[in-house]
């Protein structure tokens, strides 16, 4: 399967840019949650803003990706480039045949946010949760007809969360509702993450090496089914402005520590399935496990892992059965809160908080190495469970430190 | 009714968090968590939580 896909690279401090932008790792549990979060509170209008947050992303990057081409490309190669680009990224299949430069709609046989979070909440959604969808056809469409990105409005008309057998969206050229204007992506951390933790039997280097080589392309349904979870390589200023957007909203509303709050236990969510998942992989079991002599070696294997999923270098620096320390060098949330927002009063670092400490009490409290079913129940049960780690967000690269450091004890 | 009763444990406090946003109530992750509610507040409550456990 040979597909048409902008420029990629990997750049220092463990990012990898696609088409100039930087992408992570997330899976379909930690998306659903997220965007549940988001539309908690319907006055916040974040529909607009999650539309508004993929279209910006996926524009910059086809802007970027079409100066790569001899002449910007030509009208199918725009067309390649944008069906080939959401499938590779675990997005689904998209068929924009049926738009112009005028409009028209577009079809979606296949969707991450679609059918796989329908596989989370095993129920048809009340309302359509194929946003990011929305967005990314809306720049898409613009990009292939050579009109300005914020051209479009999306409608989404069908989705298969809510149990339609594809997703229908239309594209009307009324200009969009919302627009955000993209960024520059810097790496902003000038220190340097030195070796992995020198105490352990886990090789990083190897294991990295071993990553490189699966194939994290979306497949024929434009999927990425790994670790028990489906997962997309997701653009890291999506979330960012999403997240970001949430914040300031609810800073106006009196419960931004509880907001803050809810992104953490999102990112307990993503830890719980997707290390999870991977603690308790085929993979994990080949090339990881092996390496491992004790629990501690179980969190330098998972840590080791995480620095291939774009979200920075993280070093332990501090490692007991109660207490650990990370330090994330150009960590993905507090690159973004600098390019998008400036610096920071607080720390911003909510997703590697969680990350963190679930890390801990999948190893320390929840006997991942017993290979668990990871469903909701087992979730609960571990939830509820006395001596859990809870994250303190103890430096911040978003406030002017040189790396972002967690700190999760018990 | 208390809003430990409705919302218990860890998960219950989560829960809880969501239902505090989704109704804009702040007010409700600092009241006292064994203090009787009202009939009508507690219909509200039930009614949020229903719908935020959906999907």
């Amino acid at each position: 399967m040979t597909r048409a896909l902008a420029p990629a690279a990997p750049r220092d401090h463990g990012r990898f840019l696609y088409g100039g932008e930087p992408l992570v790792f997330h899976c379909n549990f930690y998306n659903y949650w997220l965007q549940k979060t988001l539309l908690l509170d319907p006055e916040l209008q974040m529909e607009e803003v999650i539309q508004a947050a993929a279209s910006e992303a996926a524009g910059q990057m086809f802007r970027r990706a079409a100066a790569a081409l001899p002449g910007g490309g030509t009208t199918s190669d725009r067309l390649a480039l944008a069906v080939d680009s959401f499938a590779e990224l675990g997005f689904g299949t998209v068929d924009l045949s049926g738009v112009s430069a005028e409009g028209g709609t577009v079809t979606l046989p296949v969707s991450h946010y679609g059918q796989c979070f329908r596989q989370v909440v095993d129920s048809d959604f009340a309302t359509p949760q194929s946003l990011f969808d929305a967005g990314f056809v809306s720049a898409a469409a613009a990009f292939v007809h050579g009109v300005p990105r914020h051209t479009f409005q999306a409608t989404i008309e069908a989705c298969a969360s809510m149990g339609a057998p594809s997703g229908r969206i239309r594209l009307d050229a009324t200009g969009a509702a919302l627009t955000f204007d993209g960024y520059a992506h810097e790496a902003h951390s000038a220190g340097d993450p030195g070796a992995p933790f020198a105490d352990t039997s886990v090789d990083e280097a190897a294991i990295l090496g071993a990553l490189g080589t699966l194939d994290f392309s979306g497949n024929e349904e434009g999927l990425i089914p790994r670790f028990g979870v489906m997962l997309t390589r997701h653009f890291a200023s999506f979330y960012n402005r999403v997240s970001f957007e949430f914040l300031r909203r609810m800073d106006k509303t009196g419960l931004l520590d509880a907001a803050e709050m809810l992104l953490v236990d999102t990112g307990y969510r993503c830890a719980f399935h997707t290390f999870g998942g991977i603690m308790t992989s085929a993979e994990w079991d080949a090339v990881i496990r092996p390496q491992c002599k004790t629990r501690a070696d179980w969190v330098h294997g998972m840590v080791a892992t995480v620095n291939a999923l774009g979200w920075g270098v993280w070093r332990v620096s501090e490692l007991s059965e109660d207490r650990v320390v990370v330090r994330i060098y150009d960590d993905y949330e507090s690159c973004g809160q600098l390019d998008m927002y400036g610096r920071s009063e607080r720390p911003v670092s909510h997703l590697a908080a969680a990350a963190v400490a679930g890390t801990m009490n999948l190893i320390y409290a929840a006997d991942i190495h017993e290979k668990p079913t990871l469903d909701l129940d087992f979730y609960a049960r571990a939830f509820e469970q006395d001596g859990l780690f809870e994250p303190e967000q103890t430096r911040s690269m978003a406030m002017g430190h040189e790396y972002t450091e967690i700190v999760a004890s018990r | 009714m208390t809003l430990q009763e409705l919302f218990p444990g860890k998960m219950g406090k989560v829960e809880l968090t969501r239902i505090a946003i989704r109704l804009r109530m702040p007010q409700l992750l600092k009241s006292p968590t064994d203090a009787p509610l009202d009939e009508a507040l507690v219909a509200t409550l039930q009614t949020a939580l229903d719908t935020v456990r959906k999907g």
